[in-house]
């Protein structure tokens, strides 16, 4: 509405006659002023729809930040809580202070994580026995491709601490990993 | 350029150190695990962990520098606290050095990626509260739209570099408790956190080479940083298969892990869109290097992190490949390909905004960038390889450990090989840039105030020096002239005489 009584006021001022010049320099200054106000109003109008059109992405972000964080921090809670996970007997305890001492992650890796070098030890102590595991613990063999290098050596009581470990580690359920090669010499040999 | 920006420059260099660092240890390493009996003065298992370590640690420095350079110019003030800035990097670089060198002397927790000793782990996250004090302080206090998508992108980003920090300071009993905790680092430190900060540093860094428009970006980097978060937090669940978790987790894992792919492709999409091939041609030759990197980057995301990971975090398909080199393979084309190439871009973009490099070394650059990409790709391939093999002999045929590293020693030599590239690039990168930048060393390295002194303040003093002499210089005009007009009448004079 401004925009267009400014818009008449030019054109009367642009057409009245010189003697009334003053009156016409009057209706001038005030048909740019409205002209002026409306475009304030306009850019403000802009502004305001840009910003609420800029907050709404913001809103969707941080929406989807405290969802995600809320179900994460809930599942894991879920996974930890009840009876999922049982109680670390204390043999194990020091087997794993023994275990990480040693830094035995950086050759073998556990539930298939850490040095892809030295083999899974998830289910070492199914696969080995504790007797296995405590000849190779205590006189160590040498590595794969190595005529001089050997295993790290661990004394009786490390390896019977580790050994306990291996024993909780491998009753840990998880959902039989890793699998069963599917042709286990094994099994195609009979024996159990 | 404001005061913080040049305060960046130290984190950039020192970046480039540990980067070109990396590469010779880890061929060493590489060494180690094929010829055993060479007999390494590093153990490999201290040569690892230094390895693991130092791939995390250089690119968070190097991000961190990139924040305090782009965070300043997108918030268009200076940091709240200058000061700050170098605490934050000398804190940093003694945490990181005393990492290093106690996992050198074998002082390892044993947790992978994890093993510094605790003390050194609340060190780092007292550093990154440092970053996260200061980078709010400077967003409340900007006048900037609160909304800005970089801002938002980089702030969340550090936030969360804290929360999925603090967990891991201490070991855990429980063996799956520990593994849940690990991969809050291993998984969205690098998915979540350094995407969400690499997202913002990369957007303002096109936005000021390419002169994009923002508002033609600003909603491609709200809909990438939602994807990320919504993808990469409960995503983590793919590591989480295995280790003794509920069986939800295939579900939630696999099913988020697909959707990771999403913002890799929304990045690529307003990365490329900003780019045009006229535009390329007109770019200073520093930013033709960026922009490469960058392109290797994208590269590496999409398909080292994007397509290989896609598969791999399919739970069928992972509970055969889980734990063989084919993780190792991805591992590396995910971390060095996507964040190691970034990083190098911005921190290359940063260190040569003001201190030019010679058109020689150029030709240098751009050998090292080939080579990186040679080494890195043959590196991926060769453990590719040997991964298949890995289950092809454990998974199916059922054959022993020592056997099967016989039978994948030739990969494990692509592998070396690989490294070796990588190693010669890596090294003449950082050669170029550290000789580049040695001249102005000093000046880099200068507190806070001493460098406002030298750099700025004087100059714009020596700017109204001049102004002020070229002033005076009109008013002499005249007098100059009038001098001389005596000079010539008394010269005049004389010789009438």
């Amino acid at each position: 509405m401004s925009l267009g009584m400014g818009t008449i006021l030019l054109f009367l001022s642009a057409t009245a006659p010189f003697k009334q010049a003053r009156f016409c320099c009057f209706l001038d200054f005030i048909s740019k002023a409205c002209i002026e106000t409306f475009n304030i109003i306009d850019n403000k109008k802009k502004c305001l729809v840009r910003s609420s059109a800029m907050q709404f992405p913001l809103k969707i972000f941080l929406a989807t930040v405290f969802l995600s964080l809320a179900l994460f921090s809930f599942v894991i809670y879920d996974s930890m809580a009840g009876n999922n996970l049982q109680n670390v007997p204390s043999e194990a305890v020091k087997g794993k202070m023994v275990f990480q001492k040693r830094a035995c992650i950086e050759c073998h890796t556990v539930f298939g994580n850490g040095g892809y070098y030295g083999g899974d030890l998830t289910k070492a102590y199914e696969k080995f026995g504790s007797n296995g595991l405590r000849e190779y613990l205590t006189q160590p063999p040498l590595l794969s491709g190595a005529k001089k290098k050997r295993h790290i050596y661990l004394s009786n009581e490390e390896a019977e601490e580790i050994i306990a470990y291996f024993h909780f580690l491998q009753s840990i359920p998880n959902m039989d990993w890793p699998p069963r090669p599917v042709y286990d010499k094994k099994e195609e040999s009979g024996v159990k | 350029m404001f005061r913080s920006q040049h305060l960046s420059y130290k984190y950039a260099l020192f970046a480039y150190f540990l980067f070109g660092l990396q590469g010779l240890v880890a061929s060493g390493g590489a060494i180690d695990l094929l010829f055993p009996d060479l007999g390494n003065p590093i153990p490999f298992v201290s040569g690892r962990a230094f390895h693991l370590n130092v791939s995390i640690y250089w690119p968070l420095i190097g991000m961190i520098g990139a924040m305090y350079f782009f965070f300043c110019q997108e918030a268009e003030r200076e940091f709240y606290s200058l000061k700050l800035i170098t605490i934050n990097f000398w804190m940093l670089a003694g945490t990181l050095g005393l990492i290093l060198g106690s996992l050198l002397l074998g002082f390892n927790e044993g947790r992978e990626y994890l093993e510094a000793i605790w003390p050194l782990k609340l060190a780092t996250a007292a550093c990154t509260i440092l970053l996260c004090f200061n980078l709010l302080t400077t967003y409340l206090a900007s006048d900037m739209p609160r909304s800005r998508a970089t801002l938002i992108s980089m702030v969340t980003g550090s936030v969360t570099l804290i929360i999925f920090y603090v967990p891991n300071i201490v070991s855990y009993a429980h063996p799956t408790v520990d593994e849940i905790a690990k991969f809050m680092v291993v998984h969205i430190w690098e998915e979540m956190s350094l995407e969400l900060i690499g997202t913002g540093v990369l957007a303002a860094l096109l936005i000021q080479v390419t002169k994009v428009k923002r508002q033609a970006v600003e909603t491609a980097i709200y809909l990438d940083i939602t994807f990320a978060v919504l993808a990469g937090i409960i995503a983590t669940g793919h590591h989480y298969y295995w280790i003794g978790v509920p069986s939800y987790w295939l579900w939630l894992g696999g099913t988020f892990s697909a959707m990771q792919v999403l913002p890799a492709i929304v990045l690529l999409y307003t990365t490329v869109k900003s780019i045009t091939f006229k535009g390329i041609s007109d770019l200073s030759n520093r930013d033709k290097i960026t922009l490469s990197l960058i392109g290797s980057s994208m590269f590496y995301h999409i398909f080292g992190a994007g397509f290989l990971g896609f598969l791999m975090a399919y739970p069928p398909l992972n509970r055969y490949v889980h734990g063989t080199y084919i993780t190792s393979a991805h591992s590396h084309l995910a971390l060095f390909g996507v964040f190691g190439f970034l990083v190098l871009a911005l921190c290359f973009h940063i260190l040569f905004t003001e201190i030019i490099l010679v058109k020689k070394m150029y030709r240098w650059c751009w050998g090292a960038i080939f080579a990186l990409n040679a080494g890195l790709l043959t590196m991926g391939i060769g453990l590719l390889i040997a991964g298949g093999l890995q289950v092809y002999f454990w998974r199916v045929i059922g054959l022993g450990i020592g056997e099967t590293n016989e039978f994948i020693r030739p990969y494990l030599f692509i592998r070396a090989f690989g490294g070796f590239l990588y190693a010669i690039g890596s090294l003449t990168l950082t050669f170029v840039v550290i000789k580049s930048i040695w001249p102005k060393i000093q000046v880099i390295f200068q507190s806070e105030g001493r460098l406002s002194v030298i750099n700025c303040d004087d100059l714009h003093r020596m700017h109204r020096l001049v102004g002020d002499l070229l002033q005076e210089e009109k008013k002499i005009e005249p007098l100059l002239k009038r001098i001389q007009v005596l000079y010539q009448r008394l010269l005049f004079l004389n010789k009438e005489k």
